[in-house]
């Protein structure tokens, strides 16, 4: 033990470690009394975002499962979806649609209820293309959320021709300043607009793109179901101009197909708004009620009034459907429903809207700050996608309702995931990026945000408004941002912290912690692998990627170099997956791995190039590198070479595919095998390796269209034994979920996704010294 | 003198701007971008990201418009707001890092001067002697144990050995002693040395002869006659010194935690916060002329005969 501990300077610190706990202690952290309920946690990173539909990394989760309450909850040992905001909910045979009950005492912070609008609001920004946030596929199982979320934002280059009337309106000033005597759509002109107007087809037949928009024309080509299209302009028939939000007959949109070329015209009827119209920073208008308006909670004339808009009260439009908008009453701060035929204006000539056309050369600037638009015209930033092709409705207050896009067995648990956590559209629709600061904060879960100091740490209390705050037992959690793994591990050791993050243990120290009662580890959902550029030679030699995947004794590297728990892989999904085989591949067999380099012709190495192994870097990477580089040598006689790359340098040579042989590493994002599967498809997006085979997109589209749920899971388990014979990638092991955590501290559990609901966790107050 | 700093002062704006200009093109240089990230994302996600704040805009449009904010000091949303840390601007993480490392690094300059000083002028005074031996042995022992190895000793005897101090975090008095420990050492090391040094050529003139012929008393030679002249080592060593402290040590901020300015800048250079980026160097090139003008002039005062006239 003492050796290898003094085998780095960097590891002096664990000289300590080891030398003063031997023999005395069953715990490796110092014991400290413990009069409070507060946890001081190391979270490792600071944050990137608290916004939960925005968020992506694994510290940035944990912070906001405390603070917003989903659907669902996972269990804190199970990771089972427990009940969260919605006390329960019902699948219909089919499994395509979802029934989700709401609890009546579940409030923000700031007092008001949580609703279903609240979901529906945040799966629809989620999912919105301006919103970009990186997570929004988590939602691609809900129905019409992919195309929602795919509808390209572009600039629009506009053509000669005016629109003839815009159909939705956010009521700005009641007097406001002469719009600016521009045409828009001057031929060529760079107009600045976020969202453009995209459509897709209604049905599923393809629809007829026309030359002319008049009855006869010459049929020019289709529009696919699932394509999606820029509207350039519409032709809008004289009859039906004021009724905005449903297409009128004999109405014509003129697109640009997807696949680009000439523009064509498609009849409205035949297809369904997505982006209804134009849509930028710079629409604005202004409008009369003609006295107060209710504003409902629900899309229908006999929805619950919440209160009413008078005539001077602005309104954001926030989303809007066929006949009803959903509008933020900025004088109450409330958002509720009002028929858009109110919003929007009764004789045309009230409302105003511009879109500022740029000189050339100029570029589009930043959103306009905040202050300035109150004080002139309210952006028109809020003018977005008609929600209503999106699967997901409030029915009422407390009832949701989601249509899925096909079955979708782990669903119920995918409410839990954090982009699908509610967000307080008041809140963020004023403050924009700046409402996770603490003091715009307003959260739904068993924790408020209390302060937060970059890079350092962040302190949560408990909510006084969370519906179960007296289950809750913290008072409060610190939770730190030490970057460091010997940083980390000293605070623990010297009785400074309860709890971290997992797998953040040095290496070399793990073994000497295994029998303490503070270290903890289990199965984590996360692989560790060596991706093989299938493009380049010899590797573009199945042959070549059998035997490099067959010449590496990966037992012995967790057993005699790793020594943490891990557990050799021979595939690609980690094994614990709910219903799902495991699908063994190939084991450590030098014999047959230097017989078939020899078919591939490179008898004993012979003619081997000299390929180069790329890893980002890191200590832990590089002993696994330099494992790998001496196995291969040993077994096959040839030599490879260790380039190691700052993050940045290395994701780019990875995403550009500019590797041989790279290290990498995968982390599920759900229980469920396709979160390990699906990358692996020809072109998608996280293959990275050149892979493509047909047969194996053919399993997983299968698959992903399968309704019963064994079947779906035998085609899966089928194309990852297509993996395991290809090797586009050579699996090394699965990582541990490991960590320190003290023992008074319970209810912190480890589990395959290493999440930590803190509403279940607790101080053992009482705990002495004593083993 | 007085003419002498204005033009100092003067100057600073333009090294800034060519500070800045060069910040701006080099950190875009550098492979990979603020956006990149492990996962890909979705083309049209991330076409979305790009086209915010224009980042697509060729290089030359994105320059100007940097320029047109930095210089109005009207930075907006894109160019004022970290990229990584979005909702937070440049200047508030600066704001909240800065104070930190200024604290960590005076608190590290006090002990280095008190230490350096005290061992310097005792080992001058006792020259020859095994203080003076002992004094200059420990020093040479300080410059060359790097902090991210004496940093761990520390933290080893004082934290996990005897438990009297935090090993890491910045949250009070006790949180200070190690960091400052670790980061003053060399330099307090370094002044002992140059101090002995200085004094040691001082006393042997003649000044200090007389001086001591008049019958002054020891102390009063050393402090009023011997030590104004044989500082004057220490002063120009000063000037980079306190720079070095002050702008934050990135090995003894990552070691003990501390979420100072040397951390952001690393950090953010290796995150590609384009802003941050720039932010820190600015702030770092602003306060290095500074401390450097100071430096001359505090030199001037010491010795007059390198006064620098108008």
């Amino acid at each position: 033990m003492r050796v290898a501990c003094l085998s780095s300077l960097a590891v002096l610190l664990a000289v300590g470690a080891c030398s003063s706990s031997e023999g005395e202690s069953d715990r490796f952290g110092r014991f400290r009394p413990r009069a409070e309920q507060v946890l001081h946690y190391n979270n490792f990173e600071e944050p990137e975002y608290l916004d939960p539909g925005l968020l992506t990394g694994h510290p940035d989760g944990f912070i906001a499962m405390q603070l917003f309450e989903g659907l669902t909850e996972p269990h804190p040992k199970t990771l089972e979806p427990v009940p969260g905001v919605a006390t329960s909910w019902t699948v219909s045979e089919d499994g395509l649609l979802y029934r989700f009950t709401l609890r009546e005492d579940a409030v923000w912070s700031d007092g008001r209820r949580v609703t279903a609008s609240d979901f529906v609001y945040a799966w629809e920004r989620v999912l919105r293309p301006s919103t970009a946030a990186r997570y929004s596929y988590q939602l691609y199982p809900v129905k019409g959320a992919r195309a929602y979320n795919r509808g390209t934002l572009k600039r629009i280059v506009g053509d000669n021709h005016r629109p003839r009337r815009p159909p939705f309106v956010v009521i700005g000033q009641t007097r406001p300043p002469e719009p600016p005597a521009l045409d828009p759509f001057q031929s060529g002109a760079k107009v600045e607009l976020l969202d453009s107007n995209l459509r897709r087809p209604r049905g599923s037949e393809p629809v007829p793109l026309y030359a002319s928009p008049e009855e006869g024309a010459a049929r020019v080509g289709t529009l696919e179901p699932s394509d999606t299209a820029l509207v350039l302009s519409r032709q809008v028939s004289s009859s039906s101009d004021d009724k905005p939000g449903s297409p009128a007959p004999g109405s014509w949109a003129q697109v640009r197909p997807p696949a680009g070329g000439t523009a064509a015209w498609v009849r409205e009827a035949d297809v369904i708004a997505a982006f209804p119209s134009v849509n930028g920073r710079r629409v604005e208008g202004e409008r009369q009620y003609g006295g107060k308006q209710p504003l409902r909670a629900q899309p229908s004339s006999s929805g619950e009034v919440l209160g009413y808009a008078d005539d001077d009260d602005q309104v954001e439009l926030l989303a809007f459907g066929d006949a009803w908008g959903r509008v933020l009453h900025l004088a109450s701060g409330k958002a509720g429903w009002m028929p858009l035929d109110v919003l929007d204006d009764v004789d045309g000539d009230r409302h105003w809207f511009y879109v500022r056309v740029l000189p050339e050369g100029t570029s589009v600037g930043p959103p306009a700050p905040r202050k300035e638009a109150r004080e002139g015209w309210l952006p028109g930033r809020h003018l977005f996608a008609d929600s209503s092709v999106l699967g997901v409705k409030a029915i009422s207050e407390s009832e949701l309702v989601v249509e899925l896009e096909r079955p979708t067995p782990y669903f119920v648990s995918l409410t839990a995931f954090s982009a699908l956590r509610p967000v307080p559209a008041w809140v963020v629709e004023r403050h924009g990026h700046e409402w996770t600061r603490p003091e715009n904060m307003v959260t739904n879960g068993p924790f408020v945000l209390v302060s937060h100091r970059t890079r350092d740490r962040m302190v949560l209390e408990r909510s006084r408004t969370y519906h179960g705050r007296d289950e809750v037992k913290l008072d409060r959690a610190i939770i730190y941002a030490v970057s460091d793994v010997h940083t980390n591990v000293n605070l623990f050791r010297a009785g400074y912290l309860d709890a971290m993050i997992s797998a953040k243990l040095p290496v070399e120290l793990v073994a000497g912690l295994r029998d303490k009662r503070d270290y903890v580890s289990g199965p984590y959902l996360a692989t560790y692998f060596v991706r093989l550029n299938t493009t380049v030679k010899p590797l573009d030699d199945v042959r070549v990627r059998q035997a490099l995947n067959l010449a590496v004794d990966k037992t012995l590297l967790t057993e005699r170099l790793l020594k943490g728990g891990q557990h050799p892989a021979t595939h690609i999904v980690p094994p614990g997956m709910p219903g799902y085989p495991v699908v063994e591949g190939e084991g450590y067999d030098p014999e047959r791995a230097r017989r078939l380099l020899a078919e591939a012709g490179f008898p004993d190495g012979k003619g081997f190039p000299r390929l180069e192994f790329l890893f980002n870097t890191s200590e832990d990477h590089r002993l696994i590198a330099e494992f790998l580089q001496r196995q291969w040598h040993d077994v096959l006689g040839i030599d490879i070479s260790l380039a190691n790359q700052e993050w940045k340098t290395y994701l780019k040579k990875l995403h550009s595919m500019d590797y041989q042989l790279t290290r990498s590493g995968w982390i599920g994002d759900y229980a469920d095998p396709n979160t390990f599967l699906e990358m692996w498809v020809t072109g998608g997006g996280n293959n990275e390796t050149g892979y493509a085979n047909p047969e194996y997109d053919a399993l997983i589209e299968a698959a992903s269209y399968e309704r019963d749920v064994e079947k779906r899971m035998a085609l899966l388990a089928k194309a990852e034994a297509l993996l395991n014979r290809d090797v586009p990638f050579v699996p090394l092991f699965y990582y541990v979920n490991n960590f320190l955590r003290a023992p008074e501290v319970k209810g912190f559990y480890p589990n395959l996704l290493d999440d930590h609901p803190l509403k279940h966790v607790w101080i053992d107050t009482t705990a002495g010294e004593a083993r | 003198m007085f003419s002498f700093a204005l033009r100092r002062l003067l100057l600073m704006p333009v090294v800034l701007f060519v500070v800045a200009s060069l910040t701006f093109f080099l950190v875009r240089v550098a492979p990979g971008g603020p956006f990149d990230a492990e996962r890909r994302l979705p083309p049209e996600v991330e076409l979305n990201l790009k086209r915010q704040c224009d980042r697509e805009a060729p290089l030359s449009a994105q320059y100007v418009r940097f320029l047109k904010g930095w210089v109005s000091l009207e930075v907006d949303g894109c160019t004022g707001m970290s990229l990584k840390y979005p909702g937070r601007s440049v200047r508030e993480i600066i704001w909240e890092a800065f104070p930190v490392s200024l604290h960590l690094g005076a608190l590290a300059l006090l002990f280095a001067l008190a230490l350096g000083l005290f061992t310097g002028v005792l080992a001058a005074i006792r020259q020859n002697t095994w203080l003076d031996y002992a004094g200059m042995a420990t020093s040479i022992f300080g410059i060359s144990v790097p902090s991210f190895v004496l940093g761990p000793l520390l933290i080893l005897v004082f934290s996990l050995q005897l438990g009297w101090l935090p090993p890491a975090l910045w949250d009070g008095p006790t949180t200070w002693i190690l960091p400052a420990l670790t980061l003053g050492a060399s330099y307090a090391a370094y002044i002992s040395r140059l101090t002995r040094a200085g004094l040691l050529e001082v006393v042997r003139q003649d000044f200090i002869r007389t001086a001591r012929a008049k019958g002054l008393p020891e102390w009063r030679v050393v402090v009023r006659h011997a030590l104004r002249g044989g500082l004057l080592p220490v002063v120009s060593y000063l000037g980079p010194a306190t720079s070095a402290l002050f702008t934050g040590s990135v090995v003894v901020e990552q070691i003990f935690g501390i979420p100072g300015l040397g951390r952001t800048f690393i950090e953010s250079a290796l995150n590609r916060d384009y802003n941050l980026v720039l932010g820190t160097v600015l702030v770092y090139a602003a306060f290095l002329m500074t401390m450097n003008l100071v430096v001359d002039l505090l030199y001037g005062w010491l010795d007059p005969r390198v006064r620098v006239d108008g």
